[in-house]
């Protein structure tokens, strides 16, 4: 008996994902108050977009604002995300190793596909590397049919596996667009992981079926493109924002039990030369205490 | 006909052949003060403005540019003798003589920015486009001491699947658009003639950054310093000589409140002497003698080693 007429149409809550709410559930166990995995995000923009594949109706990155796609003829978003994987996940990568941190790297079909020595030189280096979908703006929708997503899914693992000579267990979808198919699909093509939802500071194991599936909550607000870009937050209150993040979330472990902080940064925003160095102190941070662990994300999944 | 995404010459900036600079310098600065000049009425079919054209505001905020904030700008290119690629509506050069001259006279290398920033290249035909190269160099040739146009930033960063092929036939060697890298990088034309991107900058640069996202003029020199200081060591740690650009417009840059902030960077820039301080064509020609043909060759290789699919 429920007092809300929910209109017929709507569908009031996302039907693959468990309903569980703090205080009530019981506490995720881990061995430190804080658990961090880095997730380096290097995705390929396509200018124009194959024929029946599905497009975000907005993006970031461009001369200056997010916008919906760029007249044809402006490269400057194309460019710009390029950037990521000419210079800015190496730029990362780097960063990552100088302070001793494992980090996975998400990369899709098109830049393995066509990029040369990109699928190469990043398996070379990532602890993990994490399936990306088709390309930074062909994306998942839910006006694909089963088999379309089916044959998205399994077509665009099997290039990222093919390139880098790995097995991926994580999946990330461009733009974080998903279905409410999505994570059976990906339970069925032996995913063990996905990124896409920041719905939480603890990993969410799924049920039914996508059970095996976990849901690693890679947080919105702390992850670059959102901090730097749609809220246009210059880097020094972006560095401020992630550190006061990790000071809270290790103070409330100690209340509401182990946190977890999923850390998603792009090669074409972190990775620009101005924006480094937040990379830099924030990870030096992080390895220097000792109630944090870093781990890759595969490990909680 | 390439596709932009085909343009690319793609390779990982770790592993390529090394490039350097003059001098042994490690970091090529250009700077890239866009003159520009927007139609009191745009032509048809171009949206622009919170009003029905003529939008005032916006009409006298730009011109302000070219009447007050260029010649503030000016003062301080003058005070740290900065070499400046104009990035130029060309239309300055046939009708504002005083800037014509006052750039000419510094030896600015002008880079066309169209004729004017609301009249972009979208939608061009072959011919139309074609004919605007030839009447940009001929504005050059005429009015600017008779130099050739070595590169272009789109006008409002427009242009057509011809625009690189069509950019070569017409003599030009660089395209600004690109900001994929920092490191100038081959472009593929139709021709196989030689173009190359220029890295130039949407963060780096005062309209993105002050007017879309609102930085303070403090922030703005925060983030200059920090991208220049983070290329130098980088280029100090790999060897490779890099690329930083500073886009400036002077109805911006060039209002009173931020003439400091310009004056700090540019002091920057100046008090470190591993900087090339130079011109995105100098930056090209550099670049085209002595890097191309090895990094494409190595890009080439790359690609021999993709595994079959």
């Amino acid at each position: 008996m429920t007092l809300i007429p929910h209109p017929a149409e709507a569908t009031v809550y996302a039907p693959d994902i468990p309903r569980s709410f703090e205080p009530s559930r019981a506490s995720w166990q881990s061995p430190t108050p804080l658990t961090v995995s880095v997730l380096l995000h290097a995705p390929a923009y396509l200018d124009v977009v194959p024929a029946g594949a599905r497009k975000p109706r907005a993006m970031q990155g461009g001369v200056g604002r997010e916008t919906g796609e760029p007249a044809h003829g402006q490269v400057a978003r194309l460019s710009q995300w390029d950037f990521g994987l000419t210079t800015g996940v190496f730029r990362l990568l780097r960063i990552a190793e100088q302070a001793e941190v494992p980090v996975a790297v998400a990369l899709d079909a098109q830049g393995c596909a066509a990029m040369p020595g990109l699928a190469e030189a990043v398996a070379a280096r990532a602890g993990e590397i994490v399936v990306r979908g088709s390309a930074a703006n062909a994306i998942l929708s839910a006006n694909m049919s089963a088999g379309e997503e089916r044959a998205y899914v399994e077509e665009t693992t099997a290039v990222v596996s093919q390139t880098t000579g790995t097995t991926p267990v994580g999946w990330f979808g461009p733009e974080r667009a998903s279905t409410p198919r999505t994570t059976s699909v990906l339970a069925d093509a032996g995913f063990r992981w996905i990124g896409d939802w920041p719905l939480d500071e603890a990993p969410v194991q799924l049920e039914g079926a996508a059970a095996g599936l976990t849901a690693l909550p890679f947080a919105l607000d702390t992850e670059d493109m959102f901090a730097l870009y749609t809220r246009g937050l210059p880097f020094v209150e972006y560095e401020r924002m992630l550190r006061a993040t990790v000071d809270q979330l290790i103070e409330d472990a100690a209340i509401v039990g182990p946190r977890f902080l999923g850390l998603s940064w792009f090669g074409w925003v972190l990775g620009q030369a101005c924006f480094a160095d937040v990379a830099e102190r924030t990870l030096a941070y992080l390895a220097d205490r000792s109630d944090v662990r870093i781990v890759l994300p595969s490990t909680l999944a | 006909m390439i596709d932009n995404n085909s343009r690319l010459v793609y390779a990982p900036i770790e592993g390529r052949p090394r490039v350097t600079w003059p001098g042994g310098k490690t970091l090529a600065f250009w700077h890239a003060p866009n003159v520009e000049h927007y139609d009191y009425v745009p032509p048809s079919g171009v949206v622009q403005g919170r009003v029905d054209t003529p939008d005032l505001q916006h009409y006298a905020h730009r011109d302000f540019g070219n009447r007050v904030g260029f010649w503030r700008m000016l003062r301080i290119v003058d005070e740290f003798a900065m070499p400046s690629t104009v990035s130029l509506s060309l239309s300055v050069l046939e009708e504002i003589p005083e800037v014509r001259d006052a750039m000419l006279a510094r030896d600015w290398e002008v880079m066309s920015h169209g004729i004017s920033n609301l009249r972009p290249l979208y939608g061009y035909s072959l011919e139309e486009e074609d004919a605007f190269y030839a009447l940009s160099q001929a504005l050059a040739t005429t009015y600017y001491d008779g130099r050739r146009i070595k590169g272009m930033l789109g006008p409002k960063v427009s242009g057509t699947d011809n625009t690189c092929d069509l950019m070569v036939r017409h003599g030009m060697t660089y395209h600004a658009d690109w900001v994929h890298d920092e490191q100038p990088r081959p472009l593929r034309t139709d021709s196989g003639a030689r173009l190359v991107s220029m890295p130039y900058s949407y963060m780096l640069n005062d309209v993105p950054l002050l007017h879309a996202k609102h930085f303070s003029a403090e922030e703005f020199v925060r983030l200059a310093r920090a991208q220049i200081d983070r290329l130098l060591r980088d280029s100090e740690e790999d060897g490779q000589g890099r690329v930083v650009c500073l886009a400036t417009h002077p109805f911006v840059m060039g209002q009173p409140h931020l003439a400091r902030a310009l004056a700090e960077i540019f002091a920057a820039v100046r008090a470190d002497d591993r900087i090339w301080v130079t011109t995105a064509g100098d930056i090209a020609d550099h670049y085209i003698e002595h890097h191309y043909d090895e990094q494409l060759t190595h890009a080439a290789a790359l690609g021999e080693r993709m595994p079959a699919r």
